[in-house]
């Protein structure tokens, strides 16, 4: 910025602190459960005040949440083991199944011609802007009619979502409409099909689009606590990662255990942390230009 | 749209423009399967009882839903649950929590203005200043239950008090409030940011030559400049706001059978439509459909209104884009 070289210090020393003090904002508390994490249970159990370090610090809380949770009987494997696994196939099928199809109509959209287009357009227009969140809850009463609770509890969760959603297909549109009509023609004078275009020009070409929409997506489900808790809950087998968290504390109900609980709260958060941490631009594009999704 | 290209293709085409058509249908097909029909269900059960494994059971209610949400103590004689008690707590509750969004978008748009140049550090901020925002909201209010614990929490031993902060309904809601905004402003902070890079430098130039200030350049090149994002942040955050669930939920859970916590201050709208639809598997089958249809009723209430707020800030936005 040419306009503002001429700062003086003692601005560039506010701002400083300014960010200094957000930053101490946002990772005191994570601290906080991070040094907690280490604390024997028994001073825990005893202490009225926080304490910031223990002679006896060890790992117990970490391998509690391995070794003794009641998981391991019910299912044969630990809650958070089994969360991790489940959390995973419940968010990537229906997502890259999602992305396909979203992808399929946005090609569809963009570069072909078929009866009824622009009815479609317009009905997906209208419809992209109603805000439909107030119904998550609701919709219970229509799944547990069609009977997708109890063991096909995870179908409300897997299902919708292999459809593609409208705002994929429209961000997902207008990436492909930068990509030029000679690309598309010249695999086609190959003789190649719509799906043999689709997977040897679009998707290549499309890849940015298709990863920021893979990262919105993705950080969506692997949070998602809300769908598992009305879907999943009384499910063992099909716990996922944000329920087994959410269940920590009737896991490990004694006094004391909060190092459990931080050790937990560490253990959830630190995946999509150190994903961050290597693609950190991808996530910043993606979030930002998923949510908009214009 | 695109008649040329279209055009020129249409005859090679043909033969491939039905599964074209096809594939284009398959969003809105998922659309109309898995927000259609629910929404169908859910207008149905605001005036009639529907069962919740029986579609074909459904019966003409009388308005009693709407009845039992409104009229205090109409719900308490029918279904020995207090709800328009509960209704209008939650009402004020989560227009609170709401209105909150608007700081977090303060906070926001504060932070990348101290981003905006490049100096020594600003991308390490950067980076670190968008952690919050993809952490779980089941980690995040563990973690902030631990900071607010009365025995051993952090916050007590610091400021050496002895408050109850996660029970005392004075400071019950504060507490969803404080792990929101922890967590929220990321969003903003990155839209933000981007929204600055688009701005025409040719304005701030022009700016300067009118001998315009750092304020004046803020107030009258920058705020127009970023409207829009400003609008839709409003809109998503607002949004976010009135239909919280998780972070409520989680930070102050149902006690001893009380939807929302002590004295109902955790409690939000889509937190007594979770208690009403789940709670309804558990008493006798009248209060069941009655609790049901209890939700439509809310479920559609909120739908209105973060439709109504939505069309007016996209409104507003549109024009701003100008």
């Amino acid at each position: 910025m040419k306009t503002n070289t001429k700062k003086f210090p003692i601005g560039r020393i506010l701002v400083y602190i300014a960010l200094i003090l957000y930053t101490v904002f946002l990772f005191f508390p994570i601290i906080t459960v991070l040094v907690t994490s280490f604390i024997p249970t028994e001073e825990l159990a005893t202490s009225t005040e926080f304490s910031w370090w223990s002679a006896n610090a060890n790992l117990d809380a970490y391998i509690s949440i391995f070794t003794n949770d009641s998981y391991i009987m019910t299912t044969g494997l630990p809650g958070l083991v089994l969360g991790f696994i489940n959390t995973m196939w419940i968010t990537l099928v229906p997502l890259l199944m999602g992305l396909m199809t979203a992808g399929f109509s946005a090609f569809a959209f963009s570069k072909m011609d078929f009866p009824g287009k622009e009815g479609l357009f317009k009905f997906s227009i209208i419809i992209r802007m109603i805000p439909l969140g107030a119904f998550g809850i609701i919709s219970y009463v229509f799944y547990s009619n069609i009977g997708w609770t109890g063991d096909l509890g995870f179908l409300p969760l897997v299902i919708p979502g292999m459809f593609g959603g409208i705002g994929t297909m429209f961000f997902l549109r207008l990436f492909f409409d930068g990509i030029p009509d000679s690309l598309i023609e010249a695999a086609r004078l190959d003789g190649a099909g719509f799906f043999q275009v689709f997977f040897k020009v679009m998707a290549p070409l499309g890849k940015p689009a298709f990863i920021s929409q893979f990262i919105f997506g993705f950080v969506g489900g692997y949070n998602n606590y809300l769908g598992p808790q009305l879907y999943l809950q009384n499910q063992p087998k099909f716990v996922t990662l944000q329920l087994y968290l959410s269940q920590i504390r009737s896991l490990f109900p004694n006094a004391g255990s909060e190092n459990i609980y931080s050790a937990a709260a560490i253990l959830g958060m630190l995946p999509l942390i150190v994903i961050y941490c290597f693609m950190q631009k991808y996530f910043i594009e993606g979030i930002a230009v998923g949510g908009v999704k214009e | 749209m695109q008649t040329k290209p279209a055009n020129k293709k249409k005859k090679h085409w043909r033969t491939e423009s039905k599964i074209a058509l096809a594939v284009a249908c398959i969003p809105l097909l998922g659309f109309i399967i898995f927000n259609g029909f629910p929404l169908i269900i859910s207008f149905i059960g605001m005036f009639c009882n529907v069962d919740l494994y029986n579609l074909t059971n459904i019966q003409w209610n009388n308005f009693e839903g709407f009845k039992s949400v409104f009229i205090p103590r109409h719900a308490f004689d029918l279904f020995y649950f207090d709800l328009s008690k509960y209704f209008y707590k939650a009402i004020y509750i989560t227009i609170w929590i709401a209105s909150t969004q608007l700081v977090t978008l303060l906070i926001a748009l504060f932070i990348a203005t101290l981003l905006r140049e490049k100096f020594a550090g600003s991308k390490i901020f950067q980076i670190l200043f968008f952690i919050p925002y993809i952490c779980s909201t089941v980690a995040v209010a563990l973690m902030w239950r631990w900071i607010f614990d009365w025995e051993g929490g952090i916050l007590n031993s610091m400021l050496g008090t002895n408050i109850k902060w996660l029970e005392d309904p004075k400071t019950m809601t504060w507490c969803i409030i404080i792990a929101t905004m922890w967590s929220a402003p990321g969003y903003g902070i990155v839209m933000y940011k981007a929204a600055f890079s688009n701005i025409n430098s040719a304005l701030y130039e022009a700016a300067a030559v009118d001998g315009a200030n750092a304020w004046h350049k803020f107030r009258h090149v920058t705020l127009p400049g970023i409207s829009p994002t400003t609008f839709y942040l409003m809109q998503a955050g607002v949004g976010a706001g009135l239909l919280t669930y998780d972070l409520a939920q989680l930070v102050i859970p149902n006690a001893w059978g009380v939807p929302g916590g002590n004295e109902s201050m955790g409690l939000t709208m889509m937190r007594l439509v979770y208690y009403l639809i789940t709670n309804s598997t558990t008493t006798d089958a009248n209060g069941i459909s009655y609790m049901v249809s209890c939700a439509c009723v809310i479920s559609w209430l909120l739908f209105v209104v973060t439709g109504a707020i939505s069309m007016v800030l996209l409104h507003f936005r549109d024009k701003s884009v100008q």
